[in-house]
């Protein structure tokens, strides 16, 4: 098939206005001498960054990349091929910082940077969920995500920040969670869920928060608290918690695992989202710190929390720092502290998305691939049918959502959906073959963003299951050990 | 003629070591700001190394990526070593060891390296996705290649050089005599595009290679869990 040249160009996410723009520190609209100021700041990031100067200088034009990201492969347009997306960036880079570029621009393709090269900046680094599989297909390993990060944060800096994004950051600095949600509302929420879960089971089973001197903090995506199937998944997380017998709680004040920074290439706003986990761990005075399910959220706690916060020794060192849910889960089950039976989730027949933050961002346990063997496990544990995605589009080489890296919001339904339609054909390929009835995942945005798409392709909304939904119906609450 | 051509190596050689030294010295200085291998990677630094030597080895990621690229892509950089090898030749008489070992695939070695290059420029020619992302200086640095290769192969295959001449030229290259060479346009040809390919490597693409030693993606163990 072939390329289809600005098919998506009309696609962008709405600017932030003045308000949410200065909540951040950024200026409320786009500055008069932007063509200068985001030079400088180019030249800045590039002399700043190992990995974006090696991804401005190491790219051979090969093309291996070309056709490996989902909304290339969704929209055909060729700047979301990830080289041609580097290229936005890299020509004015080259026009500007190299000798060739400066005074031979039109053998290099070096580009001066005008109104219409920085609109399809702010077009095509938000068309990138910064899921990093073309980076796993680059000779050189250079990090697409790394770029549209950093362009990200120059167009901010110049006045064009992203509204979702920059609100999000916002809400999380006012109230602590992504949704705004506030700590009382979030208290309700959570006795209704004990109602629930006792009415269901028979068990009680508590959802503590803010309850200081417990063992454990966990700090999870907002949309674990009221979102499905998310929440169902935070169900999940109380019940292997209570059957194991562990104290815990949650904290209204870091009440958001999620750390949306991170997406706008902010290493200011990401620490200080960071930084909020860390006080409310010390003001609760936990021993552990576990991340619930959230890709991204984990990818910062795992690779950037010690080096963003200092000082987090306060914790019990005979655990990781930080921990996730599915570590702690996994090993209570093979310990044998907890019991799965696979006769709970009969009618169900289920697959695994690998959501890209887990599994090319982090690890999970001590084994090697554990980010891939551990939910796999609990799974296969968990259900009696469990089947794989066809190869090219799991672990390693797993497709995005087509939501992640900030573009979970309604004005980019159409490249969402677009973004989204290569996973969906392999999901296509298991429901034929062995009528899977439901895809299971372990991050929040992955979540959100296939109960929203999902009807688009023909499933039902509720197809998507959290990990921990499988893991805490096949839960065996009746064994006392 | 090797009062033109042997400034003028000296000077390609000269420029080409500053090059590589400025370049590594660039690379190094700008910070690695987190961790952000590519995982699952090694959790040891050997680990890491050992993957990266496979990776130059062998090019895996490139086979994943895409099989045609990578035949052509892996033949030419395969043949153009080999061929840089029995370049050797001309460092003393007899040919060293290893060289006359390789000396008589020569000119199946640069059969490869032509098909090599000539199959990396119809793909950057006739797939879409390819041309789009190529501009004028990728066509130019596979012409430069092959416009050296070509008159290589044509040196080697006529009886046109002295080869007792050519390796005089060699040793001498770095004394304040240079030993003089019979006027041969193709040899003139042959070693001015060496000049500009000695004066493009660090400064070009072309320099990916070690790039992707220092590119944190690849370099860096991944984070241990403890
Ligand atoms: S990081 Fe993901 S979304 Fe971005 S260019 Fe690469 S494959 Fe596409
Ligand atoms: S795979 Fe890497 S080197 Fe090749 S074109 Fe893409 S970004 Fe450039």
């Amino acid at each position: 098939m072939s390329i289809k040249p600005q098919a998506t160009k009309h696609i962008k996410p709405h600017l932030a206005n003045a308000e949410q723009q200065e909540a951040l520190g950024f200026p409320g609209q786009l500055i008069d001498n932007w063509q200068e100021k985001v030079i400088d700041l180019l030249g800045e990031k590039v002399n700043g960054s190992r990995a974006l100067q090696v991804a401005m200088d190491a790219c051979m034009k090969c093309g291996a990349c070309t056709d490996k990201c989902h909304y290339y492969q969704g929209t055909k347009d060729p700047n979301n091929m990830p080289v041609a997306r580097q290229d936005l960036m890299r020509s004015v880079y080259k026009r500007h910082y190299t000798f060739t570029g400066k005074y031979l621009p039109w053998l290099v393709g070096a580009k001066e940077l005008d109104a219409d090269l920085l609109q399809q900046w702010y077009t095509y680094f938000h068309q990138c969920s910064q899921c990093r599989r073309c980076s796993v297909y680059c000779p050189v390993g250079i990090d697409t995500s790394e770029v549209s990060m950093a362009g990200r944060d120059i167009l901010a800096q110049v006045g064009m920040g992203q509204k979702y994004a920059n609100q999000v950051i916002g809400k999380v600095a006012l109230k602590g969670n992504n949704l705004g949600l506030p700590g009382p509302a979030l208290k309700d929420t959570l006795l209704g869920l004990e109602e629930d879960v006792l009415e269901d089971t028979g068990v009680a089973i508590r959802f503590p928060i803010d309850e200081a001197g417990a063992d454990i903090l966990l700090v999870t995506p907002s949309a674990d608290f009221f979102a499905e199937p998310h929440v169902d998944g935070l169900i999940g997380y109380a019940k292997v918690l209570h059957q194991a017998g562990v104290s815990w709680t949650l904290s209204s004040q870091a009440s958001e695992a999620a750390n949306f920074g991170l997406f706008v290439g902010s290493e200011q706003h990401t620490r200080e989202m960071a930084l909020r986990i860390k006080v409310a761990a010390q003001d609760l005075g936990v021993k552990r710190l576990v991340f619930g399910e959230c890709g991204h959220a984990w990818r910062v706690a795992q690779n950037h929390l010690k080096d963003l916060v200092q000082g987090l020794d306060f914790l019990d060192a005979r655990y990781p720092i930080p921990q996730h849910i599915a570590e702690i889960t996994h090993e209570l089950w093979q310990q044998g502290t907890i019991r799965l039976d696979v006769t709970k989730n009969a009618q169900r027949c289920i697959t695994f998305h690998d959501s890209c933050n887990v599994a090319r961002a982090s690890t999970l346990g001590k084994v090697k691939g554990g980010q891939y063997s551990i939910p796999r496990d609990l799974l296969k544990a968990s259900c009696a049918r469990y089947v794989e995605m066809p190869s090219h589009t799991t672990q390693q080489t797993t497709l995005c959502c087509g939501g992640g890296g900030g573009l979970l919001t309604d004005e980019l339904m159409e490249l969402r959906i677009k973004g989204a339609a290569a996973r969906m054909n392999a999901f296509d390929e298991v429901i034929k073959q062995h009528q899977v009835t439901h895809m299971v995942a372990m991050c929040a945005i992955c979540k959100s963003q296939f109960s929203t798409i999902f009807p688009e392709f023909g499933h039902a909304f509720d197809s998507v299951l959290s990990l921990h939904q499988v893991v805490g119906d096949a839960l065996d609450l009746t064994s006392s050990l | 003629m090797s009062a033109v051509l042997a400034p003028l190596l000296l000077i390609a050689i000269a420029v080409c070591i500053a090059g590589i030294a400025y370049r590594i010295y660039n690379v190094l200085q700008a910070p690695v700001l987190r961790h952000i291998a590519i995982t699952p990677a090694a959790d040891s630094r050997w680990g890491v190394l050992w993957f990266m030597l496979i990776e130059t080895v062998t090019f895996r990621t490139l086979f994943k990526a895409s099989v045609p690229t990578w035949i052509f892509g892996w033949l030419f950089h395969v043949c153009l070593l080999l061929t840089i090898i029995i370049h050797g030749r001309f460092l003393s008489i007899p040919a060293p060891t290893i060289v006359a070992w390789l000396m008589p695939y020569t000119s199946i070695i640069s059969y490869g390296l032509m098909v090599g290059l000539i199959g990396l420029f119809v793909r950057r020619l006739v797939v879409d996705r390819v041309r789009y992302i190529s501009s004028l200086s990728d066509y130019m640095h596979l012409i430069l290649l092959l416009v050296i290769a070509g008159a290589g192969m044509l040196l080697s295959s006529s009886d046109s050089v002295n080869v007792y001449e050519v390796t005089l030229f060699v040793q001498g290259l770095f004394s304040t005599q240079w030993p003089s060479l019979t006027q041969n346009y193709l040899l003139a040809l042959h070693v001015l595009g060496a000049c500009v390919l000695l004066c493009v490597y660090p400064f070009s693409k072309l320099f990916h290679g070690p790039l992707m030693w220092f590119n944190p993606t690849r370099s860096q163990p991944q984070r241990p869990r403890s």
